[in-house]
């Protein structure tokens, strides 16, 4: 595979990571899941 | 060989939409028993489940631009169109308003029994004028109708891959109308239900046309391997819109996609959803349900953009010579007539799903908004139904009309009233959901401001409402042109709400100074340093940022509300709503008979065990 298609597909697989993370880091931190 | 479509093809392809069309007119005329009141109408009367509305705040937001738009950026920004889904999923992007809005709005919107945006503002700020709450109107009305036409003129874009002249006309009105109906007939439960049928549409559509390609190409290793192979700009992390950008330049067109996520918190038919959800609780399920179907659906989206690039080469070999035609082309190339309209309807399903809402909450800025709240606040909730009925109509063919007779350009006002929506509330929102010191006037003026620069840029800039070279204004005319409605707006809607001149007018100066300052810097910077990249400029990404600090700045200069009334605001904000005490106390009264068992189950067990363990003990006890 060419180099600048793998650097696409690796920063393709890192910003979904990335999102994923931060979708767990920001609900956790958010007051949706706090109990009152 | 440009791809082509049999006239048999065509008779299928418009029975499956015929099929979409009839599932989504029924659900209206079913759920038109449920709608007794003005809350049922425009908000379900806070009845809706978690999945309905994370379906619809999805497909409410997710219109012509994620159908045709995102497939025509993948077609020709290639890897680099995945920056749209980073600049809306993150930050105060879908993610933004889902942590740090939703639970908020919802709590504090029960408790001032509020239906809608303007109403929520009235109530924050203890606008007893109005003020803020006819202004805000205004503005909807005026975004909203013209972002429900340019839903319409979106789906020229599909029906014309599969039809000709007047059909493509007919078909148009065709759809409109059934969304009319729907939306007429079952109010927020349709718009909601119909959304919730619509999102999973488009996912399905998505996922059929994604999944035929990926298997051909060999999964996304092949694909980029074959989108290298067909042009290696397509996985340069610099390539934008075909051109290779670096440096500063290509940090711009990043900073511009990702400031399309700016809108999320100022577009309110996004937002009210979260007001219509029926247990608070339950609104991180529908967050995280939202949340991926957002990645599922934008990266799929892009994808396919990929697949039609390798698969066709050039956009002279799509249906039209259009990137935005990839959807449509691939599905007619790859599959049967009759699965093709299923695809076929996902762009339209997802114009539809964003046209309905936008078409409710447009009407409740009239009925509920202006009309119930200025005009005739005793009105018979019987009549108030009917008339935002009739006006819903009324509306719908008002923007049907505009968008037949100006035809394509009118597709262009998607991004003006998002940007206009996102500037003009979008700061005003969060602010007024999280920060305590905000005033009523710092409100009022970040809202003009950001609404102002919105039409000033999309109007003298990007030629939107005055394409004619007579319209051109030299820089400097457009520089001054916003703090001049600055000033005078901030200065009549700040001496009301302040009850003093000397205060409208001091407001105002600030509000003007503050935008004024940032403004004529941007337009130098923009208009005399960089002429040529002028139009490229996204106006929400201005827009913004000034009306966040005209807010933030004029609220420290403005009477501060009430310490008490803010108190109590945030307490409602913060504070378990009266539906979720209810809730609790439901559970506690089922549960205490349980109790009483488990007690009187467990004193038996002891009883028993003493008994058998320590005979003759009870007698004595």
């Amino acid at each position: 595979m060419p180099a600048d298609a793998t650097a696409a597909i690796q920063f393709f697989v890192i910003q979904i990571i990335f999102q994923l993370i931060a979708m767990v880091i920001c609900l956790w931190l958010s007051d949706l899941f706090k109990e009152e | 060989m440009p791809v082509q479509v049999t006239p048999e093809a065509t008779t299928v392809m418009f029975a499956s939409l015929g099929v979409y069309f009839a599932l989504v007119l029924i659900i209206g005329i079913i759920l038109e028993k449920l709608v007794k009141s003005i809350s049922d109408y425009f908000l379900g009367g806070r009845r809706l489940g978690p999945y309905v509305i994370a379906f619809s705040e999805r497909a409410s937001e997710m219109s012509g631009w994620v159908g045709l738009g995102l497939p025509g950026e993948g077609f020709t920004s290639g890897i680099n169109a995945t920056w749209n889904t980073i600049g809306c999923f993150m930050g105060i992007g879908d993610l933004g308003v889902w942590t740090l809005m939703a639970k908020r709005l919802r709590r504090y919107t029960e408790v001032i029994g509020a239906l809608t945006i303007p109403a929520y503002l009235e109530a924050r700020f203890n606008d007893t004028k109005g003020v803020l709450r006819f202004t805000s109107a205004v503005i909807i009305i005026l975004f909203l109708t013209a972002y429900v036409g340019a839903q319409f003129t979106a789906a020229a874009k599909v029906f014309s891959a599969i039809a000709g002249g007047g059909a493509v006309q007919t078909w148009i009105v065709v759809g409109a109308i059934i969304m009319i109906i729907y939306t007429v007939l079952g109010g927020f439960f349709a718009v909601c239900w119909t959304d919730f049928i619509q999102g999973w549409w488009a996912l399905i559509g998505l996922f059929i046309i994604t999944g035929v390609g990926l298997a051909k190409y060999g999964g996304f290793g092949g694909l980029f391997q074959k989108m290298a192979e067909t042009d290696p700009k397509l996985v340069s992390l610099n390539n934008f819109w075909g051109w290779e950008y670096a440096g500063a330049l290509l940090l711009v067109n990043i900073l511009a996609y990702i400031a399309i996520g700016f809108g999320w918190p100022g577009n309110p038919h996004i937002i009210v959803r979260f007001m219509g959800i029926k247990r608070v609780k339950d609104l991180k399920k529908a967050a995280v349900t939202a949340l991926l179907l957002l990645l599922v659906v934008y990266y799929l989206a892009e994808s396919v953009g990929w697949l039609a690039r390798v698969e066709f080469g050039s956009a002279d070999n799509l249906i039209a010579p259009d990137p935005e035609y990839s959807l449509q082309s691939l599905a007619i190339a790859w599959l049967p007539p009759a699965v093709a309209g299923i695809v076929l309807a996902a762009p339209l399903a997802l114009m539809m799903s964003t046209a309905d809402s936008q078409l409710l909450v447009s009407a409740s800025a009239i009925m509920e908004d202006i009309y119930h709240r200025f005009i005739n606040p005793k009105i018979d909730e019987r009549k108030l139904v009917l008339w935002s009925r009739i006006v819903t109509l009324l509306l719908g063919i008002v923007a049907l009309l505009w968008a037949l007779f100006f035809g394509e350009s009118v597709y262009l006002f998607v991004l003006f009233a998002w940007s206009g929506l996102g500037s003009a509330f979008g700061p005003l929102m969060l602010l007024s959901l999280r920060w305590k010191r905000i005033t009523t006037t710092g409100a009022f003026a970040g809202m003009i401001t950001g609404a102002a620069a919105t039409i000033i840029w999309k109007s003298y800039v990007k030629k939107l409402i005055f394409p004619a070279e007579a319209m051109n204004p030299n820089w400097w005319v457009i520089a001054i042109m916003l703090p001049i409605v600055v000033f005078i707006l901030t200065a009549i809607g700040a001496t009301i709400i302040e009850e003093s001149t000397a205060k409208g007018l001091k407001a105002a100066v600030v509000a003007t100074i503050v935008s004024g300052i940032v403004w004529i810097l941007w337009c130098y910077a923009r208009l005399v340093v960089d002429p040529d990249f002028a139009a490229w400029w996204y106006e929400l990404l201005i827009a913004f940022p000034l009306a966040l600090l005209t807010t933030v700045i004029v609220s420290y200069v403005s009477t501060p509300l009430d310490r008490e009334f803010v108190e109590k605001t945030f307490k409602y904000m913060t504070s378990p709503a009266p539906s979720e005490q209810a809730e609790a106390r439901t559970a506690a009264a089922e549960s205490a008979p349980a109790t009483k068992m488990l007690i009187a189950s467990e004193v038996d067990v002891v009883k028993a065990f003493i008994k058998t363990r320590i005979p003759g003990i009870l007698k004595h006890t």
